[in-house]
């Protein structure tokens, strides 16, 4: 039931943010095609399969900058909602009171908010595939899918964060206000400390979310760190696990 | 009365933010000294790229303190205190649910905003300037030409400062809650930087990048006029852009407290 309720509690800021990602994704991917020819743009059919893969290769990258921004400021912001929203509109005494146990409550909202990040996930990158598609008859996703995954796990361990620094501080702000600045100083950190900071590809599509098109695109010619990835899960859990503990001791 | 409220409830904020200003602050000074140490041992055997300009080795110190390391974290010491002190003004009273007995008070409603307004700004004004202020030793010690370059980036992160903090104080009061009024602002801040590049990358729409790039030149840090040599300048225009936008929330925020229902 509590579920539920913060799934429903969420649900309009959700589509707030699906209506961004997809904006955005849609802008990125519909010029993929785009040519000049005697300075107008227009659409033009790619014949072999390297065209299409080019084309490919553009609209996953831009899809990916797009999920990166919009999943970690959508994880921040939806970390220090669920129980850090009923600590701040005092609702906790009353909840509390409910035959359930408080694990029981920290884990709800968790996973109400996993759902809701699937969900922010997967509607943009269908619409990326649904547009490409559309635009190069084929579908070569290359490495849309393992960015994907790192992208969401980044994404479940920033609101895990968040989570535990809201439930921390009892407050939604200082818990959204302390995740945007622990983010805000990682990318800043790859700006001025690159070498501290290379062990980890995603580095690169952080950078894109700076820099776009600008720079060249790699991700194509590096792999995946599954061992980061675990690494990455196995914070997750211990966040989690950390803002259950603090959530069962604190006096309320 | 209320300033005094303001302050108590604002305090532990503003001297966290004051303390980590000066720690970052600290660390970006060591980075000149560091820095400088670095090249005095290349001057020592000058690379032909060095040897073949003229330019004055101080004056190098100087900018690369300014452009490299206090502007990016400045930049951000801005956008988090005018960000979060913004949006726990007025969003203080809200979250306490005192803000109907607030403004049942037999006092202007204004006065709320501009005693709100009078602390936060003071406030950034500190919390900015005690991290620029930081490296000034750091500077003297490398033996940098003046301190002169640093300070004049001083006033545009100020403005640009309140305006984040006009936008945080008043999507704040229209949304009635801190952290709805600190997530839309910060949404807004993200916008801003994102979509001109997005848009002139993916759709070669140049208006709005050059738009925005004309009100960001406040953090260009003085790199053309290092290199071509030219004397240090103030960009005026892009200062008073800002400041017009921090008055323009002001007298928002003022006319949607005036006419609000309770």
């Amino acid at each position: 039931m509590f579920f539920w309720n913060c799934w429903l509690r969420n649900r309009y800021r959700l589509v707030a943010y699906l209506a961004a990602a997809c904006g955005l994704v849609l802008l990125g991917t519909l010029p993929v095609t785009l040519k000049s020819v005697h300075g107008h743009q227009v659409y033009w059919h790619p014949r072999t399969v390297g065209d299409a893969i080019g084309a490919w290769d553009l609209g996953v990258n831009r899809t990916l900058v797009v999920l990166v921004l919009v999943m970690l400021f959508f994880a921040a912001d939806l970390g220090s909602r669920g129980l850090g929203e009923s600590a701040a509109r005092k609702e906790c005494d009353f909840l509390l009171t409910r035959p359930r146990t408080r694990r029981n409550f920290v884990w709800s909202a968790w996973l109400a908010a996993l759902t809701q990040l699937c969900v922010l996930e997967l509607a943009p990158i269908t619409i990326a595939i649904v547009t490409l598609f559309a635009q190069t008859s084929g579908i070569y996703s290359g490495h849309l899918w393992p960015l994907s995954l790192e992208i969401f796990v980044v994404s479940v361990l920033v609101f895990s964060g968040a989570y535990a620094l809201t439930l921390a501080t009892g407050s939604s702000q200082s818990g959204f206000e302390l995740a945007f600045s622990l983010l805000i100083i990682y990318t800043l950190g790859l700006a001025l400390f690159p070498p501290y900071f290379t062990f980890y590809d995603l580095e690169w599509v952080l950078r894109e979310s700076s820099y776009l098109d600008v720079v060249p695109w790699h991700l194509g010619n590096q792999p995946v760190h599954y061992g980061v990835l675990l690494m990455m899960a196995a914070a997750t859990a211990a966040l989690t696990f950390l803002a259950q503990f603090g959530f069962e001791k604190k006096d309320l | 009365m209320y300033l005094w409220k303001a302050w108590q409830d604002s305090r532990t904020r503003v001297v966290v933010y004051i303390l980590a200003a000066l720690c970052v602050g600290g660390l970006s000074g060591l980075q000149v000294v560091s820095y400088a140490n670095y090249h005095l041992q290349q001057m020592a055997t000058p690379p032909r790229w060095l040897a073949r300009l003229s330019w004055n080795f101080y004056m190098l110190i100087t900018f690369e303190a300014l452009g490299a390391w206090v502007i990016p974290y400045a930049k951000v010491a801005a956008l988090l205190a005018g960000l979060s002190l913004g949006a726990s003004g007025v969003g203080g009273e809200y979250g306490a649910g005192t803000m109907p007995f607030v403004l049942t008070r037999p006092a202007p409603r204004r006065n709320l905003l501009f005693t709100d307004w009078a602390i936060g700004l003071t406030a950034i004004v500190i919390v900015v300037g005690s991290l620029a202020f930081c490296v000034f030793p750091f500077l003297c010690y490398a033996r940098a030409q003046g301190p002169g370059n640093v300070l004049i980036a001083l006033p545009g992160l100020w403005v640009w400062a309140a305006a984040i903090y006009g936008l945080a104080s008043f999507t704040t009061l229209v949304a009635g809650s801190a952290s709805k009024g600190l997530v839309l602002s910060a949404a807004v801040v993200l916008t801003y930087g994102f979509l001109p590049d997005a848009l002139h990358s993916w759709w070669h729409v140049e208006a709005l990048l050059k738009a925005r790039d004309w009100t960001l030149q406040i953090f260009n840090g003085g790199w053309d006029v290092f290199f071509n040599g030219a004397s240090v300048q103030f960009h005026w225009g892009a200062i008073a852009f800002w400041l017009a936008v921090a008055a323009g929330f002001l007298g928002a925020s003022v006319a949607w407290i005036q006419y609000r229902e309770l």
